[in-house]
């Protein structure tokens, strides 16, 4: 661990396991003849921290599979101890890191499990889903061992047939042996990962939602989309924002219909959004098959909008999904506050209408160019009954290369956008009433500590923006 | 086989899921008509294309365009064709996969695990 020693570790017991993890996996892409011996070095801290999580992890089927790999380690340092190979030394930085990911994660488990405890049924699949992320770590950690041995034994290989010494402290029996164990361990934990990886991680304990994480999701999507477009646009970041305007859509009506079920929104008013939302999904989802079709070798998006799409879906999904589907109204009034939630999501609706402007602009924008063989089955298909003129080079098809909007497909984008302006617009003057809507659950207001603020006079007149600032 | 060879093979198999992901979206996206749930994990696995993108050199995308997938691909729903690109990582030790490929391959895992339960 870096920085601060005295600095606590705040991370959860899923991050910790998920971090050491992926730092196992990355120990995989540095090899060389220098990392072995560290590597072999520090292995077995992993297996030592591996072995007391495990223990620590309750199983009611006793698996043993830890416990044998644990047998072989220690017999592997034994051997060590007594051959003075690979010696002291430097610690392999990664699995350093994993090993230390992996006792606190011990400590956190022993610290809050009472150890004759029942398990709750999810509590169970945890459980699995903890072992077998952790006999992914141990497994993927012997297997970096083994990446990093090879080259050492194939460097002192080759002294050795070109008679040339072999350097003090290093030692090719030695490396040989420790690799075949090593070997070993890695086959126990993979036939132990067999029928596990990645199945029983689906058990794996998912935090509550975090109720502000939807709000700053949406501000920082709107936000992002808007620099995104202020660069000259591209098809595969305009495919981006169609799909998760559609996805924003989607997810408004189910929440906004959860809401009226369990009595936080009133049931007319969402019948009344319901259809403007369903032509709004409608809408961006035309524009996202047209752009997903238009796609040619400009497929790369901007790294910063996924980023942000990607929390936006995950905002979204942690509220209306659960496992395959739909979680139920129950179920996901639980998680948020479904009136809050819904009232954010129809905020965001009056920023679309901005955007569903701004991808207009970007759809004219004459610098937009697209894939050839999208261009010209696009072309093709909606100016068919007019004309059979080729609207894309015979070159520029064969090749698929970025051509300019053919008249057919501009005319098409630019009034599938429209279309959009005016879903987005009718959308967000149907859920007005919904955004004004008071809370339905709200207790009477007690006295609390905010008394001064609530005694406050109110300004006469609300303050002005400053120069520049008034939009 | 060489390590350059059994890494550009690496490519082509990181380039095959890509093209399953993309295919998972298309399907998924299509048939969110009738069941809106399917959206969320069509986006799911159309935005985590792009991370996959991101790992391969640039002056190679057109090599995407000649990706052909298995024919029993066409038939499949969003959901195996996730799982298939799941297990086309497989085909391959971790260290011949494209620098950063961890990390999208943990978010597979999560993309099959919502959509296969």
């Amino acid at each position: 661990m870096t920085g601060d020693e005295d600095a606590v570790d705040l991370r959860s017991v899923g991050e910790l396991l998920l971090d050491a993890d992926l730092t196992s996996r990355a120990a995989l892409w540095e090899t060389g003849p220098d990392l072995a011996k560290a590597r072999v070095r520090t292995y077995g801290e992993v297996v030592e921290a591996a072995t007391d999580l495990w223990a620590a992890i309750p199983d009611p089927f006793n698996d043993q599979s830890m416990n044998r790999i644990s047998s072989l380690a220690d017999g592997l340092h034994r051997t060590h101890q007594r051959t003075s190979w690979p010696g002291a030394g430097d610690a392999d930085p990664h699995l350093a890191s994993v090993a230390t990911s992996l006792a606190r994660t011990a400590e956190l488990v022993q610290g809050r499990r009472h150890p004759t405890a029942a398990l709750s049924r999810p509590a169970q699949l945890d459980a699995e889903a903890a072992r077998t992320r952790l006999m992914h770590v141990v497994y993927v950690s012997a297997h970096s061992v083994g990446v990093a041995l090879n080259p050492y034994i194939a460097d002192l290989q080759r002294r050795t047939d070109a008679r040339q010494s072999i350097p003090r402290g290093d030692s090719l029996t030695r490396a040989r042996d420790t690799r075949e164990r090593i070997g070993a361990i890695e086959r126990l934990a993979g036939v132990a990962l067999k029928d596990r990886w990645p199945s029983a991680l689906a058990g794996e304990h998912r935090d509550q939602a975090w109720p502000g994480r939807l709000e700053q999701a949406l501000a920082r999507w709107d936000l992002q989309a808007h620099r995104t477009l202020a660069a000259p646009p591209t098809v595969s970041n305009l495919a981006v924002i169609a799909r998760l305007q559609q996805n924003i859509a989607v997810a408004t009506a189910i929440i906004s219909a959860a809401g009226a079920n369990q009595g936080k929104l009133d049931p007319a008013t969402v019948a009344r959004i319901r259809p403007t939302l369903a032509e709004l999904d409608r809408t961006w989802d035309a524009l996202g098959n047209d752009l997903d079709a238009l796609q040619g070798r400009q497929r790369r998006r901007d790294d910063k909008l996924v980023l942000a799409g990607g929390e936006v879906r995950a905002a979204l999904h942690e509220i209306t999904h659960d496992r395959t589907g739909l979680a139920t109204p129950d179920v996901m009034s639980d998680r948020v506050d479904l009136q809050v939630a819904a009232q954010q999501l129809h905020q965001s609706l009056t920023a679309a209408v901005d955007l569903a402007h701004v991808t207009r602009d970007a759809l004219a924008d004459p610098e937009l160019t697209v894939g050839a063989r999208g261009a010209h089955e696009l072309a093709q298909a909606s100016s068919a009954a007019r004309t059979q003129a080729a609207w894309v080079d015979a070159g520029s098809l064969h090749q698929n290369r970025d051509v300019p909007l053919p008249h057919p497909v501009h005319d098409r984008l630019i009034d599938r956008a429209d279309r959009i302006v005016k879903a987005a617009i009718t959308a967000d003057s149907a859920s007005t009433a919904l955004r004004q809507e008071r809370p339905r659950s709200a207790q009477p207001a007690r006295a609390s500590g905010r008394h001064h603020q609530e005694r406050e006079v109110p300004r006469a007149t609300p303050p002005q923006p400053g120069i520049g600032c008034e939009r | 086989m060489t390590g350059t060879t059994a890494q550009a093979a690496a490519q082509d198999t990181w380039r095959e899921v890509i093209a399953l992901l993309v295919q998972a979206a298309e399907v998924g996206y299509r048939d969110a008509a009738a069941n809106p749930a399917l959206c969320s994990s069509a986006l799911g696995a159309d935005l985590l294309s792009s991370s996959a993108i991101e790992l391969l050199p640039p002056e190679l995308d057109h090599l995407l365009d000649d990706v052909v997938l298995e024919p029993r691909t066409e038939s499949m729903s969003m959901a195996e064709l996730i799982a298939a690109a799941e297990a086309a990582t497989r085909r391959h030790p971790i260290e011949e996969l494209p620098v950063g490929a961890s990390r999208v391959i943990v978010d597979i895992c999560d993309l099959v695990r919502e959509t296969s339960q």
